[in-house]
């Protein structure tokens, strides 16, 4: 009798694992369902939270609260709940309120005392690597737009999501994406313009 | 399709996401205007938005994400009120996280625990009462049917025909109370009815003296 041949199969990453894939795990796992969304979507989000808030910390403290707030989200594994959407938009307007209420200081990372004491270094590093790359032309034209055209130029461009995943993400119409986005991208040409006509 | 239309359409026309009829109706109109055209070239001639690139320098601090998180999600999860104790409990747990040792719903769950507290001592209270008033009445019985056997056995030693194998089957489940000069077996004739023992006894096995 010929024995059954033993097969490796590669596991996929975090990031290679589809939403429907994790709602499937979720059945019968929560946790392990949970798990594999922070890793999926973890790194995308702080990135987010740091292309808006501009601060390593404060966009670590943020990242960390949209996924404490999807951890206690009933919602988050049902069908047809859109996770990404979700998480987005969640790390968008926490990002906003700390945007628009700058003398928030001493967030939960901060109470928690020790730990974060090591981190601090990295948030250094973060912060003068995205310094470097704020000075830049287009960062700096980017930051003289409006929240609402800044947002949707960041979730398309730099986080590279669909106009339907942005749709999803801003509670909007997929027509409503594609003007705002027109609109947004003309404004950012003409904030680039007078140096061009200066060369 | 007109002008501001063009305006608002551009981004996915450059982007390559408008759908064919729209991109088509959109290239038609920019081969008969200028203006749009223009407009077009100077968006399209813009440098791309490119994302700052953080992965590397960030890889270290994603390695702490998780452990953070873990520590807020215990944090918030003694701070959440409203949902499930034991849903979360589990979730914790299996997260890596210990269980909160406090359940949220607190105040919930001291009234409901208050209200079986009372219901019981009121449950508690009437059975007391109930049994007492049952006892008192037996006691009460007892006592007549005590005193109406004494005054028979009384009759029978007073008329010397106290015979202790005539005693009625009844008696032997009747306590009865006997006196304390109550004579001692030694001195008692071989075959005397001596209870077994003083004060409130059943004399439901007699000894007899051989």
């Amino acid at each position: 009798m010929a024995q059954p041949s033993l097969k490796l199969v590669p596991q996929p990453s975090p990031q290679q694992i589809t939403e429907d894939e994790i709602k499937a795990i979720a059945v019968r796992d929560r946790n392990r369902a949970f798990d594999l969304l922070v890793r999926k979507y973890r790194d995308r989000i702080y990135y987010h939270a740091m292309y808006i808030t501009k601060d390593s910390q404060e966009a670590f403290d943020v990242a960390q609260d949209v996924f404490v707030r999807g951890y206690h989200e009933s919602r988050m594994f049902d069908e047809g709940f859109k996770m990404k959407a979700w998480l987005f938009r969640v790390c968008t307007n926490r990002c906003y309120n700390i945007v628009r209420d700058k003398h928030r200081r001493g967030g939960i990372l901060d109470r928690l005392g020790k730990a974060n004491d090591a981190l601090r270094e990295h948030h250094r590093a973060i912060d003068s690597v995205l310094e470097k790359e704020l000075s830049r032309e287009m960062a700096a034209a980017l930051s003289h737009l409006t929240p609402e055209h800044r947002s949707i130029l960041i979730l398309r461009y730099y986080d590279d999501l669909s106009y339907q995943e942005i749709a999803d993400t801003l509670q909007i119409k997929l027509g409503t994406v594609m003007s705002r986005l027109s609109r947004a991208k003309a404004r950012l040409a003409e904030q680039l313009r007078p140096k061009e006509d200066t060369e | 399709m007109n002008c501001w239309r063009i305006e608002n359409l551009v981004a996915p026309f450059l982007d390559g996401e408008l759908p064919d009829a729209e991109a088509g109706a959109m290239a038609d109109h920019l081969e008969h205007c200028a203006e749009c055209t223009s407009k077009v070239e100077f968006i399209a001639a813009m440098p791309d938005l490119v994302a700052p690139d953080l992965a590397d320098v960030a890889a270290p601090l994603m390695e702490s994400f998780d452990d953070c998180l873990k520590e807020r999600i215990l944090l918030s999860d003694s701070l959440v009120t409203g949902s499930s104790v034991s849903e979360h409990a589990a979730e914790s747990a299996a997260w890596g996280v210990p269980a909160p040792t406090s359940a949220p719903p607190r105040r919930a769950l001291a009234s409901t625990w208050l209200a079986v507290a009372a219901l019981g001592l009121l449950i508690a209270l009437a059975g007391w009462s109930y049994l007492t008033q049952q006892r008192i009445d037996s006691l009460e019985q007892s006592l007549a049917e005590r005193d109406q056997l004494i005054r028979r056995l009384e009759q029978q030693v007073v008329a010397g025909r106290f015979d202790p194998r005539a005693l009625p089957e009844t008696a032997g489940s009747v306590p009865v109370f006997l006196p304390s000069s109550a004579p001692s077996p030694q001195t008692l004739p071989a075959g005397a009815f001596v209870p077994v023992s003083y004060g409130m006894a059943s004399i439901d096995s007699p000894r007899i003296i051989r």
